[in-house]
């Protein structure tokens, strides 16, 4: 097994994510083999190290954004309802108008 | 999953990727933003999906592509001093954080990704859009100096 085969399993040893297999064989190496024991510290320093990288999102942006995404969430299904009612409402020869209304509002979107 | 769940379980992960990315937490937050909307619109293709979290990361990166270039052509200013509070002054973190800005991309954001986010070189390959070998040499040339820089003690 090469060097960066021993980091590489190393690191899946400290994140999680070996198979049994693979995990057996990193729980043997620990006792046996000096070289994967040193990568396994050098994999735990680096998380430890590089953990404070990680930053959480303020929670009162996360629900701001939250609060904007469920929004454009409704306007859309609002939209569909209304569509829905209006098609299956309104007489046939007002349709025409109806589209004209809808592209001129969309044009006004897209400005 | 429901949209609700996602997001609860996953907006740290991507305003963190994008925070760390951009420098400008107001940028990441629109971004996260974007990046949510868009996957509620394609939540249907979640259920294929193995990992949410690099499904989500996948579609950030894409937008923070896409801002990047739109940045570039109209000129858009960062402000990379809006993290700074939320970034600590402690002396060893901000050695570590020199070291990091040694490494050129996308070294810089795979050793974000496999040790702030535990993702696996598959994943990185899907969020960056790189193959899964090019994805393990480059983890491999950026663990060796990080290792290196931790046995020459400079990363004290």
């Amino acid at each position: 097994m090469s060097s960066e085969e021993y980091k590489e399993l190393a690191w899946g040893l400290v994140y999680g994510t070996l198979s049994a297999e693979e995990r057996e064989l990193a729980l043997h190496l620990v006792s046996q083999d000096p070289e994967f024991l040193e990568a396994l510290k050098m994999e735990l320093e680096l998380k430890q190290r590089l953990a404070h990288l990680k930053r959480a999102m303020p929670e009162e942006a996360k629900e701001r954004v939250y609060a904007a995404i469920t929004g454009s969430r409704s306007q859309v299904l609002v939209t569909a309802v209304l569509k829905t009612v209006l098609e299956t409402t309104l007489p046939r020869m007002l349709w025409p108008v109806l589209q004209i209304l809808e592209r001129s509002v969309f044009a006004g979107e897209q400005q | 999953m429901d949209f609700e769940r996602l997001y609860r379980d996953h907006a740290d992960t991507v305003f963190g990727y994008l925070a760390f990315k951009l420098q400008d937490r107001q940028i990441a937050e629109d971004l996260v933003q974007e990046t949510f909307l868009a996957a509620y619109h394609g939540l249907e293709q979640l259920e294929g999906v193995q990992s949410p979290k690099a499904w989500l990361l996948a579609i950030a990166h894409n937008k923070l592509v896409d801002f990047l270039r739109r940045s570039r052509n109209q000129d858009l200013p960062l402000h990379p001093e809006s993290l700074e509070a939320a970034s600590s002054s402690a002396p060893s973190k901000l050695h570590m954080q020199e070291i990091l800005e040694q490494l050129a991309e996308p070294e810089r954001t795979i050793v974000y990704g496999l040790y702030v986010e535990g993702l696996t070189c598959r994943e990185l390959g899907e969020i960056l859009g790189l193959p899964e070998g090019t994805v393990k040499s480059k983890a491999h040339y950026a663990r060796r100096r990080l290792y290196q820089w931790l046995q020459e003690g400079s990363a004290v």
